[in-house]
């Protein structure tokens, strides 16, 4: 626990002073605590002297209320430190995160880490800032109350002063036997809860094929056992965590008792004066009392470590590193010589090499797999080439500043990311100097005007998360509208994206169609009938570029492509019947 | 405090372990003040001169004997009390589980796979704590308090009502975190929503924003949102933790008029000194369990919203089921005047045709015109609002549910398989299909190929080949399922088809082995696909504008004509970079 509140400094930084402070301000009132105890020891001494008067009422009075009130302003005062800073700190390290991940490499954010990085921001964050400083409160100010406890009673007397010592001796043994289950039943319980929600997730996802086949009983069985075992674990956990709370709380008993039944003898013998008596045995039940309550906060430091540990985890990634410098040439061609690419294990790309001259139409195709989307990607430098290189305009892509390169490409792709936010701020997202009739037009080249007009609020209709109601392929319209805004000379398309959304497929292609005029056009091409003039087409299959040519040239040469041309024609004409 | 009935009352079934809960609770409460008693009788005989060493071990080990029997009491008492609570969280869970099974289709979907998780897992976790702590450990606090209230009547009535003097200020405390919830934690709830929306819109959109080179303004949004929900969480904390540093100091403090009122009497010499002793024992026995009794109360609002979606879910409408098994005239499936809003918004409106047994039917139509709307309705996904579906002559709502899905095979986009292996998966079609029979549908699914490259063949776990499948080889593993299973009717959302385009063609020719005799509703969205279609059904706006063969339609309609003019362009269609001279047409 207390490697917690080491850790939690740690991360506080430049909040770290004000932690302290918080800390200090806790103890202050722990030992204000004890002043209504005192005042009843003050009474009790002055009754056994005779020397009660009607005016102590008065000063009792005034100083119990003097203390409830230093309490309630010292506590504010170190809860406001503590949390608020806490809230401060989560605050600094989510603003820092956000910088971070610009800097990440792109491959990053398309590997499937999404998800990993939110949870990050939005659960564990939200988890430390919350109950991470309310337990950090707890073991300080439980920990204050013991030590001022100890203090006190020592220099009462310092035997019982010692048996307390004992005592808390013997609980912290016992409770890192508590610790000690906790540590070897988290990790199964976690186990436990992750397929609870695997078993429910597939149960949900599962529905309509439940459904359909009729398989109620049976899958209702599956996940039902999921939600069973989860409840046995659940049990078995509190009854495993009975024994040791049980020795943990017994070793209080054993204080108190022994506390008690010290100060009755001492008493007896007369080694200790009979208020002060009187005053043990009235502390010593608020003595163990903070530190009896550690057994409930062993699950929320230890998520709270967990947090903290995924969280410093995400900040060990490595940022990108931009050595380029330079700008894109004015001259648009694309070039790959002897580019060989692998994603860890196995070659991916072995020695290819091509270029796309500028203005020209250059398709890819080939199945899938077979390193189509690679070469895209290398070129905006998602990855970089293991050896070989890849020259836009003849300067080298590692050599070009990264913005720079990003400002000169467009990628149309079949996943669009809409903003939750207007649909003209996100065209405008293309060129944030843009006119509103720039963005007019390109939303009219973009076959997306009309029906944007044709919504309630037209074009400050919210797209995104929030606004469901646009289709796939007029989301992927607007998105290509962005990127005519953008005006990139060169474009990287996978045509997956005209399919997105079959009603819509001449819309999508027409917008295409806009965005591709006088660019430097890369086309990862799945329909053969799309690519029948371009430029030249690279048949890319295991790992290199085995056929290049124009679509007449290609099928005369009776090898992949055509082979490839055959499936398609088959594909395209299909008609259901019997 | 509703709430708290409602969700005990799903503990109902578990009354063992509620009874044995409140039995060690109540007892661990009560002998709680044993020790301040035993403590009172020597301070009584100390200051009487009368304690001799045997009173005090005796004493010291009653004190230690209720001590250990109020901690096993309490955390058997909990234990108890875990049971019924995780009994009951398995009880709402079971109880969800068997909901989705007779909740409309179309309903579940608008729920989404993610909400209803959050329902099943985390919002039903969250009863816990009520269940298992806020309800039994606050009856327990309850009676201990009594126990304690009630004896300090006897003793002294004055000083009892002094103790219990803190509890005003302790409430007005409260009244004040909820005066002030009602005003900001509504603004720090939406502040939370904001920033964990721009957060994720931020991690998502990276790619998005560093294409564009946008990093700059999109991190000042996301600056602004994490900026903006300090600051409302800080306003809403900062105005309570003032009423609860004030409750946390006054509730535990009952001495502050217990103890000068005390002295008055005393002094007065209306209270001997025995019971001022004792009162002011059982006074400060009675902080810790008041400041039991209030710790949940700041998560109370949070709860009850939780509660109230579980409670949600369990009372959405179920769909009415009918029990005829046997389709008097066949598979023919007809509409008629079939009128259907969805959420108010129409999107049928007295739709009428027949979609004749053993042939093929087509839907077309623009996007929106309600297509998938037709497929969906017929699968049961919703009922109708008004008109009737019929299958085989009758109202599909006459049937047993589980004889309308053995007759209709839906293959749609969604391309789900279970987590194992796929000759499992294939074999949900038909249970207890053979291996062979299961091969023999992959082959005409064109998937056994594929399968068999696989290390482990058909018993390649799905879940865990992961990525290796693509959409179209799971597309073509639900196909050969549906195979399987056989069914008379056939509702095809022909997008289907495109889920690959590298492998389209094998995925046809699934497809039209699967349509093999079958009667087949397609919702088409490329013309050429079903041309020579049976019957052609031109939806618009939700109404059938004409029906009827491909070339009568061409020229009777010519809003079909157009159709069939824009899909032979896209068709057509090409990549060029040149500048165009002039836009044509």
């Amino acid at each position: 626990m207390l490697k917690l509140v080491g850790r939690v400094l740690r991360l506080a930084g430049e909040y770290a002073g004000k932690l302290r402070l918080s800390l200090v301000l806790s103890f202050v009132e722990s030992l204000l605590l004890a002043v209504p105890i005192f005042m009843a020891w003050y009474v009790f001494s002055l009754v056994l002297d005779n020397a009660l008067q009607v005016r102590d009422a008065w000063i009792c009075f005034s100083i119990i209320l003097g203390s409830v009130l230093l309490r309630m302003v010292l506590r504010y005062w170190f809860v406001m430190l503590e949390s608020g800073t806490g809230y401060e700190i989560c605050a600094r390290e989510r603003i820092t995160l956000g910088e971070r991940l610009r800097h990440l490499p792109m491959r990053f954010f398309s590997e499937g880490n999404l998800g990993w990085i939110t949870s990050i921001i939005t659960v564990d964050l939200p988890f430390v800032e919350e109950m991470g400083m309310d337990a950090l409160d707890k073991v300080i100010s439980g920990l204050a109350g013991a030590l001022i406890g100890v203090i006190m009673l020592l220099s009462i007397d310092w035997r019982i002063g010692l048996i307390t010592v004992i005592i808390y001796f013997a609980a912290f043994l016992t409770f890192q036997r508590l610790e000690r289950v906790c540590r070897r039943e988290s990790p199964i319980r976690q186990k436990q809860q992750a397929k609870l929600v695997s078993a429910v997730l597939e149960y949900v996802r599962g529905i309509p094929v439940i459904k359909a086949f009729n398989m109620g009983g049976d899958r209702a069985k599956a996940v039902k056992d999921a939600i069973e075992s989860t409840r046995d674990h659940s049990v078995g956990f509190e009854l495993q965590s009975v024994n040791p709370v049980l020795w943990y709380r017994a070793c209080f008993a054993v204080g108190t008792a022994v506390t008690i039944l010290a100060a009755t003898l001492f008493a007896i013998n007369g080694l200790l004066p009979a208020p002060t008596a009187i005053m043990v045995f009235i502390f010593v039940f608020y003595l163990y009392m903070p530190v009896q309550a550690f057994t409930n906060l062993s699950s929320q430091t230890r998520i709270t470590e967990a947090a903290l540990d995924r969280y410093e985890d995400l900040n060990a990634v490595d940022m990108i590193e931009d050595m380029g410098k330079e700008a894109v040439p004015h001259r648009h061609d694309i070039t790959m010589r002897d580019v060989r690419f692998s994603y860890g294990e196995g070659q991916v790309l072995d020695g290819v090499s091509f270029t796309a001259p500028a203005k020209s139409v250059t398709a890819l195709v080939g199945p899938s797999g077979g390193g189509k989307t690679t070469i895209a990607n290398l070129i905006v430098r998602f990855w970089d080439v293991d050896s070989g290189s890849v020259e836009i305009g003849g300067t080298n892509v590692r050599d070009i500043a990264y913005d720079n390169l990003l400002g000169n490409v467009s990628m149309v792709f079949q996943n669009v990311y809409l903003f939750n936010d207007t649909i003209r701020n996100n065209i405008r997202f293309g060129r944030p100097e843009a006119s509103e009739e720039e963005i007019i037009e390109a939303a009219k080249k973009a076959r997306c005007h009309e029906f944007i007009m044709a919504l309630p609020d037209g074009y400050n209709t919210l797209a995104g998360e929030r606004g469901d109601r646009l289709s796939g392929g007029e989301k992927q319209r607007i998105s290509i509208a962005r990127a005519i805004l953008k005006n990139a000379p060169i474009i990287l398309l996978d045509e997956a994206t005209a399919s997105v959304d079959p009603d819509n497929e001449g819309d999508i292609q027409r917008a295409i169609g806009e965005l591709i005029q006088d660019k430097t056009l890369i086309i990862i091409a799945h329909r053969l009938s799309t690519i029948q003039n371009a430029h030249q087409i690279l048949v890319v299959d295991n790992k290199r570029i085995v056929e290049h040519g124009t679509h007449t040239e290609l099928l005369n040469q009776d090898g992949v492509y055509h082979e490839l041309w055959k499936h398609r024609e088959k594909a395209g004409g299909w008609k259901i019947s019997r | 405090m509703s709430t708290f009935q409602k969700v005990y009352a799903f503990a109902a079934h578990g009354k063992r372990y509620m009874h044995k809960a409140f039995l060690l609770l109540t007892s661990s409460a009560v002998i709680g003040i044993v020790p301040y008693i035993a403590v009172y009788l020597i301070i009584m005989r100390l200051t009487g001169g009368q304690l001799t060493a045997g009173f005090g071990v005796g004493a010291a080990g009653v004190i230690l004997l209720s001590l250990l029997l109020k901690s096993h009491t309490q955390e058997k008492g909990l234990a108890a009390s875990h049971r019924l609570a995780y009994d009951t969280l398995m009880g709402m869970r079971q109880k969800a589980a068997d909901k989705l099974l007779s909740m409309p289709m179309g309903e579940i979907e608008r729920y989404g796979s993610g909400a209803l998780k959050k329902i099943f897992v985390e919002d039903i976790e969250g009863m816990e704590l009520i269940l298992a702590h806020a309800i039994p450990e606050g009856v327990g606090n309850i009676i201990g308090l009594c126990t304690v209230v009630v004896t300090l009547f006897i003793a002294d009535w004055r000083l009892a009502l002094c103790a219990l003097a803190v509890i005003p200020f302790g409430f007005l405390a409260l009244s004040g975190i909820s005066k002030t919830a009602t005003q900001k934690l509504e603004l720090y709830y939406q502040a939370s929503r904001e920033m964990n929306s721009t957060i994720i819109e931020y991690v998502s959109g990276m790619e998005v924003i560093k294409v564009f080179g946008q990093g700059e303004s999109a991190f000042s949004r996301y600056r602004k949102a994490i900026e903006g929900y300090k600051k409302f969480s800080l306003n809403w904390y900062k105005s309570c933790w003032k009423y609860m540093s004030m409750y946390n100091v006054f509730l535990p403090t009952t001495l502050l008029f217990a103890l000068p009122a005390a002295i008055l009497f005393y002094t007065s010499g209306s209270l001997s000194f025995g019971l001022l002793v004792l009162c002011v024992l059982l006074a400060m026995s009675m902080g810790p369990m008041l400041l039991h009794l209030v710790i949940f109360f700041p998560i109370i609002p949070n709860l009850r919203q939780k509660f109230k979606r579980i409670e949600d879910l369990f009372e959405e409408t179920e769909l009415p089921v009918g029990h005829d098994r046997s389709f008097p005239d066949g598979y023919g499936v007809s509409f008629h005047n079939v009128t259907f809003a969805y959420q108010d918004i129409p999107v049928l409106k007295d739709v009428s045709f027949e979609a004749r047994a053993g042939g093929i039917t087509a839907i077309v139509g623009e996007s929106g015109a309600g297509k998938s709307t037709v497929a969906k309705l017929t699968a049961r996904f919703w009922d109708v609002g008004e008109g009737s579906i019929r299958i085989g002559g009758r109202d599909i709502r006459e049937y047993a549910f589980e004889a309308l899905m053995d007759t209709i095979s839906y293959v749609s986009q969604d391309n789900f398989l279970f987590n194992q292996s796929i000759m499992e998966n294939i074999q949900v079609g038909r249970p207890g299909a053979s291996d062979e029979d299961v091969m023999e549908m992959a082959k005409k699914a064109q998937c056994h190929d594929f399968i068999m490259e696989m290390p482990q063949g058909y018993q390649t776990v799905v879940g865990e080949a992961g990525d290796r499948l693509s959409g179209g080889q799971r597309q073509r593993i639900t196909i050969a399922r549906a195979m399987l299973k056989n069914a008379p009717i056939v509702l095809l959302d022909e997008a289907t088809s495109s889920t690959d385009a590298e492998n389209e063609d094998l995925i046809q020719e699934a497809l039209n082995q699967l349509l093999r005799g079958k009667t087949v509703l397609v919702i088409a969205h490329r013309l050429s696909t079903v041309v020579d279609a049976d019957h052609i059904i031109v939806l618009k706006a939700g109404k059938v504008i004409v029906q009827g063969k491909h070339p009568d339609l061409l020229q009777a309609s010519t809003e079909y004509a157009h159709m069939w003019q824009s899909y032979r362009q896209s068709a057509r269609w090409e990549y060029k970079t040149e500048r165009k001279v002039a836009e044509s047409c």
